[in-house]
C-alpha cells in the first residue's frame, strides 16, 4: 500500500490519520479483555461485582497474588506445566533435529516414503488420537497397577509420560526442520567425512548448532503449545497433585462461586512467562508462522 | 568396494554407512510417529466399529455406531453447531484480518506495536482469556452490558441465552483467530513485490483497482492457506467451548469435540465416541480437500 504515498499530501495525512483511527479502535477491542485480567487480578472481592465496574481498584490487592498459591496448589500445577513443557520441548529439538538431518542430508532406503508418511500425519488431529492414547495409555503393561497384558490398573495415566508423549510426534516441526536442514550447504558433510569424522559427529557438533534459528522457533512454539494445552491434560489426568495451570484454573471457582480477582491474578501470572518469551523471541516467531504461509 | 553391498537409493549407490546412519538417525522419530500417531489413528479406526465402556474388552458390532450416529439428533447438532461456529468464526476473521493486515503493510510508525498486540490473543491460552471473557460477558454483572446499559440497551443474557450463546462464542473466536491470520496475510503481503504495485499506479489505476487487479490475486495463495488452516482448526473447536459455556445452554452450543468427549469420558461409549471422531476427522479431510481443489482452480484461471 506504499502506493498510498504518491497522493497529494493532504489525502495522504487523512488516509495516514484514519488507518491509525482504525488500527486503535481495533486494538481497543483486543486488548479489553487483556486490561479486564489485570485489573481484577488487583481488585478487592466486593470490587469485582461493582456496577459500574471498577476500572481502578481503590486499594491495589497485591495480596492476591500470594492468595493465589494460598488457596488452591497453583504451585504444583505451574511446577507440572513447566516440566512437561520444558521435556517435551527438549525432546521435540532433539527427534526434530535427528529426523531433519536425516531426511535433508542423509541417503538412505526408503527416505522418501518415510517423510511422506511424517507429512501424512499432518492431516491428522489430536481429537481423533486422544481417545485411542487413552486407552492405550490406561492399558501399558507393568505399569500403575497393570499386568503384563495391561488389565487391572490405570497404567501411565496421571503421570508426566502421559502428558509429553502425545506431544513428541509433531510433523509440522519434523517437516520445518528438514526444509532448513535442506538449506544448509552439503558439502559440510563431505568435508567432514574426508576427515575421518563419526557421523553422529558430523549431525551434532555441525549441523545441530547451524540449525539454531529453526530449533528456537520449534522450541518456542512447542513450549507455548504444551503450557497452553488443556484437552491433553484434562484426558490424561484426573488426580489433584498431576493438575496443570490450564485443568488448574477451574479450581478457582465451584458450583456457586468464583473467585474471580484470584483467577485473574493466576491467569496473568500463568501468562507473563509466554508474554516475556513472545517479546524476547517475536521476530524468530512470527517468521515461523509465514514461513508456512508464504511457502504454500 | 563391490556394488552389491551398497544400498541404492534414487539412481546412485550410497556406502552401507551412510544408509545405515541415516535409518538409525530416523528411527527415533519413526518409532515415535508409529506409536503416538499412525497406531492411535488405526486403533481409533477399530474401536469405532466396537462397543467398549472400558470394564469389559472391546465387542465388535460393525457398522452400528455410525448408523447410530447418523439418527442421532444430539450428534446432528453436534456437527451443525461446529459447522455454524466455523463458517462463523472464519468468513469474518478472514476479511478483518486482510484489512488489518493491509493497514500495517503501510510502514507507517508504530505498526510493530500493533502487531504484537493483534497477536497477543494468540499468545495466551484459551482457558486463560476464556475466564476473561467470561467475566466481561456476564449477564449480570459483566462489563459489557454496563456499555450496552450506556446506549440504553436492556442486559442481554449472551453466553447464557440459548439464542445469544452460539453467535457470543463466534465473537470471541473471531476476536482470537485474527491474531493469526493477519500475522501470515501480513507475510504474504510484504512478499509481493513493490515493484508490481508502482506499475500499476502508474498506469493510472485507483487503489482499489490496483488491490483487487494485482495485490488479490497474488494474494491468493495465501489466503487458501489462512483459510484452510482456520478451518481444520475451528472443526476442532472444544476448549472455549468447555470453559465458556460447557456446552449449553442445553446443547446449544455442544460441538464435534465436545459431544465425543462427553459420550467417552462420561457415558464411557468409547466405540461411539471414537466413531464420532472418525467422521469429524473424515469431514476435515473433505473439507481441505475441497478448499484446496477449489483454490488450485482459483489460480489457474488467474493466469
Amino acid at each position: 500500500m506504499s502506493n498510498l504515498d504518491y497522493a497529494p499530501p493532504a489525502i495522504r495525512q487523512t488516509r495516514r490519520a484514519l488507518i491509525y483511527m482504525a488500527l486503535i479502535a481495533l486494538s481497543g477491542i483486543i486488548l479489553a479483555p487483556f486490561l479486564m485480567i489485570v485489573v481484577l487480578a488487583l481488585s478487592s472481592p466486593a470490587e469485582v461485582f461493582a456496577w459500574p465496574p471498577v476500572l481502578i481498584p481503590d486499594n491495589i490487592q497485591w495480596q492476591n497474588f500470594s492468595d493465589v498459591f494460598r488457596v488452591t496448589n497453583f504451585g504444583r500445577a505451574m511446577f507440572n506445566t513447566f516440566v512437561i513443557a520444558t521435556v517435551s520441548t527438549i525432546g521435540i529439538v532433539l527427534i526434530d533435529g535427528l529426523a531433519g538431518y536425516a531426511f535433508a542430508k542423509m541417503r538412505f532406503p526408503g527416505r522418501t516414503t518415510m517423510f511422506l508418511l511424517i507429512l501424512a500425519t499432518l492431516m491428522v488431529p489430536v481429537h481423533v488420537t486422544i481417545i485411542p492414547l487413552f486407552i492405550m495409555f490406561r492399558n501399558f503393561p507393568l505399569a500403575g497397577g497393570n499386568d503384563i497384558f495391561g488389565n487391572g490398573g490405570f497404567g501411565i495415566l496421571n503421570s508426566y509420560p502421559s502428558m509429553v508423549l502425545p506431544f513428541l510426534a509433531t510433523a509440522y516441526g519434523t517437516y520445518l526442520m528438514t526444509s532448513f536442514m535442506r538449506m544448509l550447504p552439503d558439502n559440510l558433510v563431505e568435508a567432514a567425512r574426508m576427515d575421518g569424522a563419526h557421523e553422529f559427529a558430523i549431525f551434532w557438533k555441525i549441523y545441530l548448532p547451524l540449525a539454531a534459528p529453526a530449533l528456537t522457533v520449534i522450541a518456542m512454539f512447542n513450549f507455548t503449545a504444551v503450557w497452553n494445552e488443556f484437552l491433553v491434560p484434562l484426558v490424561m489426568t484426573s488426580t489433584a497433585d498431576m493438575k496443570v495451570i490450564q485443568t488448574a484454573l477451574a479450581d478457582f471457582s465451584d458450583q456457586e462461586t468464583v473467585l474471580w480477582n484470584l483467577l485473574m491474578a493466576a491467569v496473568l501470572i500463568s501468562i507473563l512467562p509466554l508474554v516475556l518469551m513472545f517479546i524476547v523471541g517475536q521476530k524468530h516467531l512470527v517468521r515461523g508462522v509465514a514461513v508456512g504461509g508464504t511457502k504454500g | 568396494m563391490a556394488k552389491s553391498k551398497r544400498a541404492w537409493f534414487q539412481g546412485d549407490w550410497v556406502t552401507p554407512a551412510e544408509a545405515r546412519w541415516g535409518l538409525i538417525l530416523v528411527l527415533p522419530v519413526m518409532a515415535l510417529f508409529l506409536a503416538l500417531k499412525i497406531a492411535p489413528l488405526m486403533y481409533g479406526g477399530y474401536l469405532s466399529l466396537t462397543q467398549y465402556s472400558l470394564l469389559q474388552p472391546p465387542r465388535f458390532i460393525g457398522l452400528a455406531n455410525y448408523e447410530r450416529l447418523f439418527n442421532d439428533a444430539r450428534a446432528l447438532q453436534a456437527f451443525r453447531v461446529t459447522l455454524y461456529y466455523t463458517v462463523g468464526t472464519v468468513v469474518p476473521a478472514t476479511i478483518l484480518s486482510l484489512a488489518v493486515a493491509v493497514m500495517l503493510d503501510t510502514r507507517l510508525r508504530g505498526m510493530g506495536v500493533f502487531r504484537t498486540v493483534f497477536y497477543m490473543p494468540q499468545v495466551a491460552s484459551w482457558v486463560a482469556i476464556g475466564v476473561a471473557w467470561l467475566y466481561v460477558m456476564n449477564p449480570a454483572f459483566g462489563p459489557f452490558n454496563y456499555l450496552l446499559s450506556l446506549f440504553g440497551i436492556e442486559r442481554q443474557g449472551f453466553l447464557a441465552s440459548g439464542s445469544q450463546a452460539l453467535p457470543t462464542l463466534i465473537g470471541i473466536g473471531v476476536w482470537r483467530q485474527m491474531g493469526y491470520s493477519v500475522v501470515i496475510f501480513l507475510a504474504g503481503l510484504q512478499g509481493i513485490p513493490q515493484s508490481l504495485r508502482e506499475a500499476a499506479v502508474m498506469d493510472g489505476a485507483s487503489w482499489w483497482r490496483s488491490f483487487t487487479q494485482v495485490t488479490l490475486p497474488i494474494l491468493m495463495p495465501t489466503t487458501m492457506f489462512v483459510i484452510v488452516t482456520a478451518v481444520i482448526f475451528n472443526l476442532q473447536v472444544f476448549d472455549q467451548v468447555v470453559v465458556l459455556t460447557g456446552g449449553g445452554p442445553g446443547r446449544a452450543t455442544t460441538t464435534a469435540v465436545l459431544f465425543s468427549y462427553n459420550q467417552a469420558f462420561q457415558s464411557f461409549a468409547m466405540g461411539y465416541a471414537a466413531a464420532v471422531a472418525v467422521v469429524l476427522f473424515v469431514a476435515i479431510m473433505i473439507l481441505s480437500l475441497l478448499l484446496l481443489g477449489l483454490s488450485g482452480q482459483l489460480s489457474r484461471k488467474n493466469r
